[in-house]
């Protein structure tokens, strides 16, 4: 169980559980609450219930995928919403 | 007509030289094309070697980088590997990537290092959920392949099989330890009249011998022992490695006194000095003795006239003594002279065991030994044996100085006190050899010591 979750469990379900994207500079990224649509070097795309997100860079790999939540480890040129 | 002959002959002859020119000439610069030509191809294939060697230094370069790269795993780094303690299997699955990535994770199963390219991504698991993975894949109809292992069984098996290169690491370092912790030689230095087998007993019954441990050997008792020798002024010593070094000063105008029971004349003499400084002398001055009678003794008498024991005699008796010594000698010696040859051979001894035993390659040589000692750890000497050929030479003398020689070293064997004559004749033989005549004269030193005499030895001799 994540952090967040583990919060929100705390505070009784007061905060809707969205995506969570957090970049650590450009050499990694951190996402939970989204499922790995497409995995590739340089284009990494996630699905969550509302959105695509979308992780582009350069040598990324995914360091980490536990259920939900994926660490990306590479350079991070950028990262996109699209609301589905 | 005969001139016009002449003219033709001779304008042919300038032709053929002009001809023999030409081809000279040629002859020259082909020879020069041949060489300009070897001289480029030996460029050529310099070059190729060169574009040879810088290829396979790039291919070199390239897997040392990969090498360092990976040794350069820190664990502060987005870049670092965990290989982690659990065990973990890694997947090779040809496509796949996301799909295969959301429905692993989704079954509960946790990937690391997930990679995708080439058509295909790579991924590892934990072992415990491989066989999970397997049933999904088949049931998406991946292929896959089975790579490394990684994590306690992967470390396991790493030092597994390096375990005898660790036991004998270890090992070594314990038997370095246990050699370091003990003396394996006893180095005496300083010491020119006491012999190094004296000191070295006195040292023994002290306890202080080769194979003892450094914390039994205590330098101020090593010290004391030695100090309470005769003729030992002064003595240190060190610990150095696994030497123990005992220096020695020895006292001025000692010397060795070697001990005897008795004392009896070497030569027919008449006495004249006796100088007793323990024992009962059998002779007075002035008296006349044969060679072989009795001069002092270490008998002991009890006042009835018993004797008690025979305790040590240490006396010096002289006396004028004329002797003629005889000898023949030739002319001719041979020497043995080096022919120039020589050969080295190196052994080793550890803990006093000698690796190999030194044979002389020569059946006639001169030999020079140097050892050099590396016993900081354990005791290890390299002892190098040079051997130089000989041959014997004949080679003639003067025998008027051979002669000397003889008288000289007859008179110094003599060991005469004061003046002494000494004179000496040379005759021819009939064998080729000469006699020597030599006489002489003087007081010399006429006592020799000799085991305690049986009664009667005494009486015989008239005492």
């Amino acid at each position: 169980m994540s952090f967040i979750e583990q919060t929100a469990k705390l505070f009784g379900n007061a905060v809707e559980i969205k995506f969570h994207a957090i970049m650590f500079g450009r050499d990694g990224i951190y996402i939970e609450g989204a499922k790995p649509m497409s995995i590739d070097k340089c284009e990494m795309i996630f699905r969550t219930p509302r959105c695509i997100l979308t992780v582009t860079g350069d040598g990324m790999t995914v360091k980490d995928l536990t259920g939900d939540c994926t660490a990306i480890v590479g350079r991070i040129d950028g990262v996109s919403v699209k609301d589905i | 007509m005969s001139r016009a002959k002449k003219t033709d002959g001779a304008a042919e002859k300038k032709q053929r030289e002009q001809e023999l020119k030409r081809i000279k000439a040629a002859k020259k610069a082909k020879k020069t094309e041949l060489k300009r030509e070897k001289e480029e191809s030996r460029k050529r294939i310099a070059e190729i070697n060169a574009k040879k060697r810088a290829v396979k230094l790039e291919a070199r370069q390239k897997v040392y980088r990969k090498i360092k790269k990976k040794l350069k795993n820190d664990p502060r780094g987005f870049g670092y590997n965990n290989y982690g303690f659990l065990p973990r299997v890694e997947l090779k699955v040809k496509g796949g990537g996301a799909e295969v990535a959301s429905r692993l994770s989704t079954a509960g199963i946790g990937m690391a290092d997930v990679a995708v390219g080439g058509g295909f991504s790579t991924f590892k698991i934990r072992k415990k959920d491989f066989h999970k993975a397997v049933a999904i894949l088949n049931e998406l109809c991946y292929n896959f392949e089975i790579g490394e292992g990684f994590g306690i069984g992967r470390l396991t098996r790493f030092w597994l099989a390096r375990s005898g290169l660790i036991f004998g690491a270890v090992a070594a370092a314990i038997a370095l330890n246990i050699s370091y912790s003990h003396i394996w030689r006893i180095d005496i230095s300083g010491n020119e009249v006491l012999s190094d087998a004296a000191i070295e007993s006195v040292l023994k019954k002290a306890g202080f011998v080769s194979g003892v441990k450094k914390t039994d050997v205590d330098t101020d008792l090593v010290c004391a022992a030695v100090n309470g020798m005769d003729g030992v002024s002064d003595a240190g010593a060190e610990i150095i490695g696994t030497t123990l070094y005992v220096y020695v000063l020895e006292a001025k105008d000692f010397t060795v006194r070697q001990k005897f029971e008795a004392y009896e004349s070497a030569y027919d003499a008449t006495v004249t000095r006796i100088v007793v400084r323990r024992g009962r002398a059998h002779v007075a001055r002035g008296d006349v003795v044969k060679k072989g009678d009795l001069l002092a003794d270490g008998d002991v008498y009890s006042t009835a006239g018993e004797l008690l024991y025979t305790g040590e005699c240490d006396a010096d008796v002289y006396g004028d003594v004329s002797i003629t010594v005889t000898a023949e000698v030739s002319a001719y010696s041979v020497e043995y002279r080096r022919t120039g040859k020589s050969k080295r051979q190196t052994c080793f001894t550890v803990f006093g065991r000698r690796l190999f035993t030194p044979k002389p390659p020569y059946k006639s040589y001169e030999s020079r030994t140097t050892t050099a000692n590396y016993d900081v750890l354990i005791p290890l000497y390299v002892t190098t044996y040079e051997y130089f050929e000989t041959k014997p030479v004949t080679v003639e003398r003067d025998v008027d100085a051979v002669a000397k020689e003889f008288a000289e070293s007859k008179a110094k064997e003599l060991e005469f006190v004061g003046e002494f004559t000494t004179s000496y004749t040379v005759k021819a033989t009939e064998t080729g050899l000469y006699r020597v005549n030599l006489f002489l004269s003087g007081e010399a030193l006429i006592s020799k010591g000799s085991p305690r005499r049986m009664p009667q030895d005494s009486e015989n001799i008239g005492e």
